[in-house]
């Protein structure tokens, strides 16, 4: 006996019978999305992992000029110690206009540029330039400020919440509440 | 849409297949309540596969890291515990299922041609779902986990001969070790894929012999009806039911099925004070106890598993249905079911002098069970007969060999 | 349906069996009932942290975690000796010096409560097992060959109301270690219930559908 059948043998509307079926359907529907859930949330990162997001640097040792490459969340985290030169030149343009955006938008103090180490492309880490970053990848370049001169990387080296605890210390991972 | 379909209709019968296979597959229309656990078994497989997929992702098989491992799982993954929980009382569920589908099995006496071919293949199913069981067992790296891999793979020390070899082949280390761990790992990954290609032989072997039902034969075309939507959905109810006892367990007595001595990391220096395996293993584990010899015990476990295969050689009554219109071997069913149950009261009880000789009793009566099957079977019948049969029965019995012998002439 | 009957015996068995087997074991456990409030818990953290953590490591219990239990930050610092919060909490003895003490390390608490059938109960009476024997030596007798010195001073303590306030902080160190071992256990009896909820639910509907579909056979 198919579906055809009984709907010509039972009296009413076929579409108000299968109203039955078709709650119960979306229920169950329902619990196998919700129960998918946890299995998804386990691929994220855990407890312990989310507990270490934040890492103390200490800064008094960086020269001036130089540049301190360090792990936060596995990401090199570039922490250069710009020069005067630096500062000035990178404030004086607003970086390419692929990605225009103005220095002071992107360090908290002018003496201390904190920029995640890979490239917007794909991914690489770029090395260390006099006038900023090379990408060895596919050769994109970026200023003193991160900003990226030449694609095809499409952003700027992005930033990451931090502050100074003090002028030796900075914490990377989080944003200070207002002081 | 009905374009894509047409496209792969031309090159592979998936239509003929959905239609003939899962929608209109003919299904006895007296199936029981009892017929629904082969579903169950495989939604329990599906559950194992994924929990264990999952599990493994954060889980280490390294002698130094398991513990922590599975304790990292237990406190820091997202719904990690959820995760381990479903797995440590899925295996147990995966038990329960499987025994009562046999049991129907054997209630019903499913096992008569043309089904052996299903029963056997369902026989080694078992078995490779207690290997696979017992290698999960070692993974958490606790005191029971250890010892028990210890104990059973000391088992086959029982091997003529070459006995101490084998057992550190086995091992690949002289004591249960890392080696042991990670071998265990790879195979306890390995060995639900070949459960789940010889779930698909099993189903092959059930679409092509049909279903048994409670008549005990085939019945004739007329009492048979679609598998959808009756059978999806009467197995979809019976899957609510069992989901909301393993939920009980899962969310409010998980560690019903886990050790505490479990809780402990291994410790090779050190046995536990009394080691139990897990519920499902306790009957064969108290004959292991009974026979007091170590060549002796393992046979005879190894005996008590394998001997129902023996099953459609051993009954040797033409009368189907099994129990039902046979009062004999439905008390001999009884009496295998209770005895089963004191060998796993005994299973998990220190041995003590009393209960040693308990055990033996109950031991031997596992095995007179099956031993004694094809007289009484036979007896059994030729006094049913005397004392007349039912016509439906009779009418049973010719239909059953009228249909074996229209087989048997293609 | 006699088939029923006989696999309630067989579940029933297999249930019974493990719980008959270890209800021997259980017949000298105080009957108590644990604890599950966050006070109690935190109350009991504070013994442990002051008392347990002088010979016992919780490696498991990161101090972090102390957090889900109602502690503060600064509430956690002074426990911490130079470790970092992310750590888990260790004893205060090296297991060297530990050793020498006591010939033995003193075992890890953090899972504890499920190590023992009905741990949490099992460790309250522990606490409070030590009786002083004839000889005035101080014997457990819950544990006998147990290596720990009674820490409450239960065995020689006369006062009522000294006593009364030792089995409170063995009861709320048992709450401590019963949430130390098992975090995640509030959240899953809670979980549970909706989920439990939501097959009631669905069962229900999916038993009107098989009604309702197999009636079109008649
Ligand atoms: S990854 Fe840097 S340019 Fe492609």
């Amino acid at each position: 006996m198919s579906e055809s059948d009984t709907d010509t043998l039972l009296p009413g509307d076929p579409e108000r019978r299968h109203f039955l079926e078709k709650t119960t359907g979306v229920v169950a529907g329902a619990g196998v999305a919700a129960a998918a859930w946890p299995f998804i949330s386990s691929m994220n990162p855990s407890t312990d992992i989310l507990s270490k997001a934040t890492v103390e640097i200490d800064i008094s040792k960086i020269e001036v000029g130089e540049l301190k490459t360090v792990e936060w969340q596995g990401k090199p985290i570039f922490i250069l110690s710009r020069t005067d030169e630096q500062i000035s030149s990178s404030q004086a343009s607003m970086g390419s206009k692929i990605d225009p955006q103005a220095d002071e938008e992107r360090v908290l103090r002018p003496e201390w540029l904190v920029v995640i180490g890979l490239c917007t492309h794909l991914g690489c880490v770029p090395t260390r330039k006099p006038e900023g970053w090379f990408c060895p990848c596919h050769g994109s370049r970026y200023d003193n400020s991160g900003r990226v001169l030449r694609g095809p990387a499409p952003h700027n080296l992005h930033l990451l919440p931090y502050y100074f605890i003090s002028d030796e210390i900075i914490l990377l991972g989080e944003t200070k509440e207002q002081i | 849409m009905s374009k894509i379909i047409q496209w792969i209709d031309q090159r592979f019968p998936l239509t003929t297949f959905v239609k003939h296979d899962l929608g209109e597959y003919p299904t006895p229309r007296n199936l029981s309540y009892w017929w629904n656990f082969g579903f169950l078994a495989g939604f329990v497989l599906v559950v194992q596969i994924i929990s264990g997929i999952f599990l493994a992702m954060h889980y280490k098989a390294d002698a130094g890291l398991a513990f922590d491992s599975v304790d990292h799982i237990m406190r820091e993954v997202n719904y990690g515990w959820l995760i381990r929980y479903l797995h440590s009382t899925g295996a147990s569920a995966f038990f329960a299922v499987i025994y009562i589908h046999m049991a129907r099995t054997l209630y019903y006496g499913s096992y008569r041609a043309p089904r052996e071919l299903m029963w056997w293949t369902g026989q080694v199913l078992l078995l490779m779902l207690m290997a696979t069981a017992f290698m999960g067992y070692l993974l958490p790296w606790g005191q029971m986990s250890y010892w028990g891999a210890q104990v059973i793979t000391s088992l086959f020390r029982a091997t003529p001969f070459i006995g101490d070899e084998i057992v550190i082949w086995l091992r690949g280390d002289f004591a249960v070790g890392d080696a042991t761990l990670t071998r265990f790992y790879a195979l306890h990954y390995l060995f639900p894929f070949l459960i789940f290609g010889m779930v698909m032989i099993h189903l092959i072997a059930l679409h092509y012999v049909k279903s048994s039902n409670p008549s005990g034969i085939n019945l004739a075309a007329k009492d048979n009806i679609p598998f959808h939507p009756y059978f999806t959905v009467k197995d979809l109810y019976g899957l609510g039911l069992f989901l909301i006892i393993y939920c009980l367990f899962v969310f409010f007595s998980p560690e019903l099925f886990i050790e505490p001595e479990n809780n402990i990391p291994a410790n090779p220096m050190q046995t536990p004070p009394h080691i139990v395996p897990e519920w499902y293993f306790l009957p064969f584990y108290a004959i292991l106890r009974s026979v007091p010899d170590l060549l002796g015990g393992v046979l005879a476990m190894g005996t008590s598993v394998i001997i129902f295969a023996a099953m459609p050689y051993l009954d040797r009554s033409k009368i189907p249905g099994g129990a039902r219109y046979r009062p004999i071997y439905r008390i001999m069913f009884y009496l295998f079911i209770i005895d089963v149950a004191v060998l796993t009261y005994l299973g998990a009880q220190p041995p003590t002098e009393l209960l040693t000789v308990v055990g033996q009793v109950a031991t031997f009566i596992y095995f007179a069970a099956f031993v004694s099957l094809p007289f009484v079977s036979k007896a059994e019948e030729k006094w049913l007969r005397r004392r007349g049969l039912p016509p439906a029965i009779e009418e049973l019995i010719r239909c059953e060999a009228q249909e074996r012998s229209a087989k048997s002439g293609k | 349906m006699k088939l029923t009957n006989a696999t309630l015996i067989l579940l029933l068995t297999f249930l019974l069996a493990p719980t008959q087997l270890l209800a021997s074991e259980q017949q000298a456990l105080r009957d108590v009932e644990i604890g599950h409030q966050p006070e109690e818990i935190k109350r009991g953290a504070l013994v442990a942290l002051n008392l347990c953590v002088l010979c016992h490591s919780l490696k498991y219990v990161k101090y972090h975690n102390l957090q889900e239990i109602g502690f503060l930050p600064n509430e956690i610092e002074p426990f911490l000796r130079g470790r970092e919060m992310s750590q888990g909490i260790l004893s205060s003895t090296t297991h060297e010096s530990a050793n020498d003490l006591f010939g033995m390390v003193p075992p890890d608490l953090s899972l504890m409560a499920k190590a023992r059938q009905n741990g949490p109960r099992y460790i309250y009476s522990l606490l409070l097992a030590y009786h002083e024997q004839e000889n005035s030596a101080i014997e457990n007798t819950l544990f006998p060959d147990v290596k720990m010195p009674d820490v409450l001073g239960y065995s020689v303590e006369e006062d009522e109301t000294m006593r009364l306030e030792m089995e409170q902080m063995a009861l709320d160190v048992s709450a401590f270690l019963a949430w130390a071992a098992d975090p995640r256990a509030e959240e899953r009896r809670s979980m549970g219930k909706y989920v439990i909820a939501y097959l009631v639910i669905l069962t229900l509907m999916l038993y009107l559908v098989k009604r309702k579909t197999w009636a079109r056979l008649g």
